[in-house]
């Protein structure tokens, strides 16, 4: 079985992490996005995974060198010339996509992570025997998106509406699909959506069936989503195998912590805090909501929550970090230095104050 | 001791260098090369006092064709001549050799032993003229008695022991003198020397006018091949204050004037003759070597990276590149700061360098407001400089450092492989030893490190370029001022371009644009109608049909500004889309 995931372009609503590596490699949850979505496929049998991209292929190929031989399941990339939106791609990919067996094939969006129920979505699939299915995920606000409209029994969706001004429906769709071949005989290789111009037909055709997810869904191409994202991952992890959270009188809530950071004494870490590989948090540090990505030295006495410290960038002593804080590669927060919603680009010293949400370039 | 050109009228670096590695360095002795790295170790500058492999192979061949068996020197420094000379000579030849300097003979000692010749050499530590004399004077029989004399010493001399070596060199043989040329000097005018070095080069066109008018010898005058020259440009960082230009580019790529910031300055630097470019570099060195591969082709001048692993600040990155800008030739090397643009007068600069003979040589440039700088504070009428100052709140003067120097070998000494700062650490040291000297930067001066005074240095670019080659600047009814067109730039009809523009190669300008005092990188495409001013906008980006784009709007690469948007300072990363107006100066991210 294969699958196509869509990687698409320069990621920079998540700069600025997304200045130093691509988006797909960016961690969350220590690990890189696009291995949560990478492990999930090759669980469920695929074997061969294709990644839509249209920016930085080297530095994805090599990544993907190492994965391709550790997972061992096959990683290509399709890369657009332009770009080709979200459908676009699949007819790009249409020869890697499909083979004689005649088996549907994933889709999924790079930006999302999930519980990935791809087994469940198989047999939805199945069961239904109609050409697309497409999982949909409850939202509180669906007048913000594109919400799809669905029979409630059976899953057959009847309509996709963007933005919809009255109430029709609060399920939106989650970027995860599972297609039949011939969904791509209805794709030009061309600029496409597949929301606005595939799917609608397909519905028509009354062959387009919706799933609702269960479990969490987050769209992390966002700081603030990436941040609430963690909050719903770690929750899920605890039921799923907590024995991977961090325990002990420094933790409160749900904490990761890779095996290789150290932790100070006097520390208190958590809620929904993750920790990456090499990080070193001295003594008396309080982090809460926030991710410390691989090689970061916090040092003494700092606070920080709500933020995310980009890879071997330093945080100084009684150094207060807050409100949706970024920062870049390499940067390195001067002791007693607050942060209040300062986005700092890689390879900068903060020496002054930042007193109310900006960008550092 | 005062320096010797480094590109006397005679001199090709590149020739000299050529000669030396073709068949100067592989033919080169062993025990030769010992003794040329030993005095190069301790004499440092004055190597200059050494005769080069080449020379040191002529010489031996003129010894192997005379077939000499006795051969005189006079001069000896290290013995780099005479362990030639014992090297060709039989046997059973012998080589005197006369020098006042024992403890320099002795440097050379140790080699000319581990080359087997000791025993043919007859070391006399004496003033040459009494040695000569006694010869003269002996009833032995010394006189008519050498079969070649090699003379390399004072050059004031060389006249009187010309009259006493005729006597002593048999008919026949060979009388050979060391740099009658002197540098090319000789070929020069008089007040166009340095001088501290007029007397001697008298005497020397003195000599050779005496010995061309001689008619008991038979004459033949060889040019000498000069040193090569070395720079180190420091590179550094990250290029922050440049972002978002620096998010696609290292720094010295990006262009300025449309070319990258960097060849400016290589080609500064090829001009008067410089053969090596060492960059000292800490941040993608694969994207500057990749370039480089491609400019040392083009331009002929070897360059290198030295690329420091933790920041080294303004004077350690010249401990790490040591090896790379000192050889033999003793000859002062260039430091540049590549964020700065001038008209860089190299050639004056050496020539003051010689002249007042000091150890380093600094440029400085006039500025309005010194107090946000460091000021150089110097000796008006010679330019030694007594001290800097930090930021001074009382004024003490209104030069600063313009980020361009000439230094000796010997100040490579003085800095250690650490992070170090050559204006706080390494000048005021020199300057204390009284050996640093200033030399006010004719022209223009801009440290173009941020978008304001890239867009300010480009109008002083550009009219200097007015007055040097205004051929390269545009002309036509649609162009005001000073505007830089790439050939392969098209410009619409109704266009108004200028003052102070400069549009890059591949950019294509729709008809009814307004452009002034702004930068338009490669392949950038600008709608019609569009009014840009006082802005950068990066490579293969678009602004739109009727948008207004001013007051230091930079866009990074691959921005697209759509049409009818306003830009007031706008600075944009790359590959993004501005849809809608920025109306006061933000970072869009």
């Amino acid at each position: 079985m294969k699958a196509l995931i869509l990687v698409g372009g320069f990621g920079t609503r998540l700069r600025p992490l997304t200045l130093s590596v691509p988006k797909p490699l960016v961690e969350f949850a220590n690990k890189p996005m696009i291995l949560h979505q990478i492990e999930a496929l090759k669980e469920i049998g695929v074997t061969e995974v294709v990644l839509a991209i249209n920016y930085q292929p080297e530095v994805m190929l090599n990544f993907l060198k190492e994965f391709e031989a550790k997972l061992g399941i096959k990683i290509t990339c399709s890369q657009e010339t332009e770009p080709l939106g979200t459908a676009g791609p699949l007819a790009l990919a249409r020869d890697k996509l499909i083979d004689d067996s005649g088996e549907p094939f994933f889709v999924l969006n790079s930006d999302v992570i999930s519980e990935y129920p791809l087994k469940e979505m198989i047999e939805f699939h199945k069961a239904h025997g109609g050409e697309a299915s497409i999982m949909v995920t409850k939202v509180d606000e669906p007048s913000k998106y594109g919400v799809v409209v669905m029979e409630e029994s059976t899953g057959k969706v009847e309509r996709f509406v963007e933005k919809p001004k009255i109430f029709v429906g609060n399920k939106i769709n989650a970027g995860i699909y599972l297609l039949n071949p011939s969904v791509l005989n209805r794709i030009e290789l061309r600029p496409t959506s597949i929301e606005k111009e595939v799917f609608p037909k397909i519905a028509a055709d009354k062959q387009l069936y919706g799933m609702v997810l269960p479990g969490f869904w987050m769209d992390i191409g966002q700081p603030r989503d990436y941040i609430t994202g963690l909050r719903l991952y770690l929750d899920s992890l605890r039921k799923k195998s907590s024995s991977r959270l961090a325990t002990g009188p420094h933790v409160v809530g749900n904490v990761l912590v890779d095996e290789t950071a150290k932790i100070g004494d006097g520390c208190l870490i958590g809620p929904d805090v993750a920790i990456g590989p090499g990080c070193v948090v001295e003594s008396g540090v309080r982090l809460s909501r926030c991710t410390v990505m691989r090689g970061v030295r916090i040092k003494k006495h700092a606070c920080i929550s709500s933020s995310i410290i980009g890879w071997h960038s330093t945080v100084g002593q009684w150094a207060r970090v807050e409100n949706m804080t970024i920062l870049g590669e390499d940067v390195h927060v001067c002791d007693e230095i607050y942060s209040n919603g300062g986005v700092v680009l890689p390879h900068k010293e903060i020496k002054s104050s930042i007193l109310k949400p900006e960008i550092v370039m | 001791m005062a320096m010797f050109p480094a590109n006397g009228i005679l001199q090709s670096e590149a020739l000299k260098k050529y000669i030396y590695e073709t068949s100067g360095y592989p033919r080169e002795h062993k025990e030769l090369k010992n003794l040329r790295e030993a005095t190069a170790k301790k004499y440092g500058d004055k190597i200059l006092m050494s005769v080069p492999v080449d020379e040191g192979q002529f010489l031996s061949l003129l010894v192997k064709i005379m077939n000499a068996k006795k051969t005189l020197e006079i001069g000896v420094f290290t013995g780099y001549s005479l362990l030639s000379t014992a090297l060709a000579l039989p046997d059973d030849g012998q080589v005197t050799a006369i020098d006042i300097d024992q403890e320099a003979y002795e440097v050379g000692l140790p080699f000319i032993r581990q080359a087997g010749v000791e025993h043919k050499i007859n070391f006399i530590k004496s003033d040459a003229n009494s040695v000569l004399s006694d010869m003269l004077n002996s009833k032995e029989k010394q006189i008519a008695e050498f079969d070649l004399a090699f003379v390399d010493a004072d050059k004031f001399s060389y006249k009187r022991y010309h009259k006493q070596l005729l006597k002593l060199v048999k008919v026949g043989g060979i009388i050979a003198y060391d740099n009658t040329l002197w540098y090319g000097f000789v070929a020069q005018k008089e007040d166009a020397l340095p001088e501290n070095l007029r007397d001697v080069t008298k005497a020397i066109k003195e000599l050779n006018h005496y010995l061309a008018s001689d008619p008991r010898v038979d004459i033949s005058q060889e040019k000498q091949q000069a040193s090569t020259m070395k720079a180190l440009i420091l590179v550094g960082g990250f290029g922050t204050r440049l972002r978002p230009l620096t998010l696609s580019v290292p720094k010295p790529l990006v262009e300025f004037a449309n070319k990258p910031m960097i060849l400016h300055q290589i080609e500064a630097l090829k001009e008067i003759g410089v053969t090596e470019v060492v960059l000292a570099i800490n941040y993608q060195p694969e994207v500057m070597l990749n370039f480089l591969k491609e400019f040392e082709a083009k331009l002929g001048i070897k360059i290198t990276c030295s690329q420091e692993t933790e920041p080294l600040g303004t004077a350690g990155p010249l401990a790490l590149a040591r090896d790379k800008l000192i050889d033999d030739s003793g000859e002062p090397f260039f430091v540049l700061n590549s964020d700065v643009i001038s008209e860089y007068p190299l050639k004056e600069m050496i020539q003051f360098h010689k002249t007042h003979g000091g150890e380093a040589s600094i440029m400085v440039t006039k500025v309005d407001e010194p107090s946000k700088y460091g000021v150089v504070v110097m000796e008006e009428a010679t330019g030694k400089v007594e001290r800097f100052v930090e930021k001074p709140k009382i004024f003490v003067g209104n030069k600063i450092n313009a980020g361009i120097y000439l230094l000796n070998p010997s100040v490579l000494d003085r800095i250690e492989l650490r992070p170090t700062s050559i204006e706080k650490e390494v000048f005021p040291k020199i300057a204390a030893d009284k050996k640093l000297y200033a030399m006010v930067l004719p022209g223009f001066w801009m440290d173009i490190g941020q978008p304001r005074d890239y867009i300010t240095g480009l109008r002083l670019y550009l009219d200097s370029l007015r007055k040097k080659s205004s051929s390269r600047l545009a002309t036509g009814p649609h162009v005001v001022g000073n505007v830089l067109v790439d050939e392969t730039a098209k410009i619409g009809e109704g266009c108004l371009i200028g003052p102070d523009v400069a549009i890059g190669p591949g950019c294509v300008v729709e008809s009814g644009v307004r452009l002034s005092r702004c930068t338009v990188m490669r392949g950038v495409r600008i709608k019609k109608h569009a009014c840009i001013s006082g802005s950068i906008i990066g490579w293969h980006s678009t602004v739109g049909q009727w948008a207004r784009v001013e007051n230091m709007t930079i866009l990074g690469e691959d921005v697209h500004v759509c049409d009818e948007i306003y830009s007031n300072g706008g600075v944009v990363l790359p590959h993004k889309e501005i849809k809608s107006s920025i109306l006061k100066p933000e970072i869009v991210m």
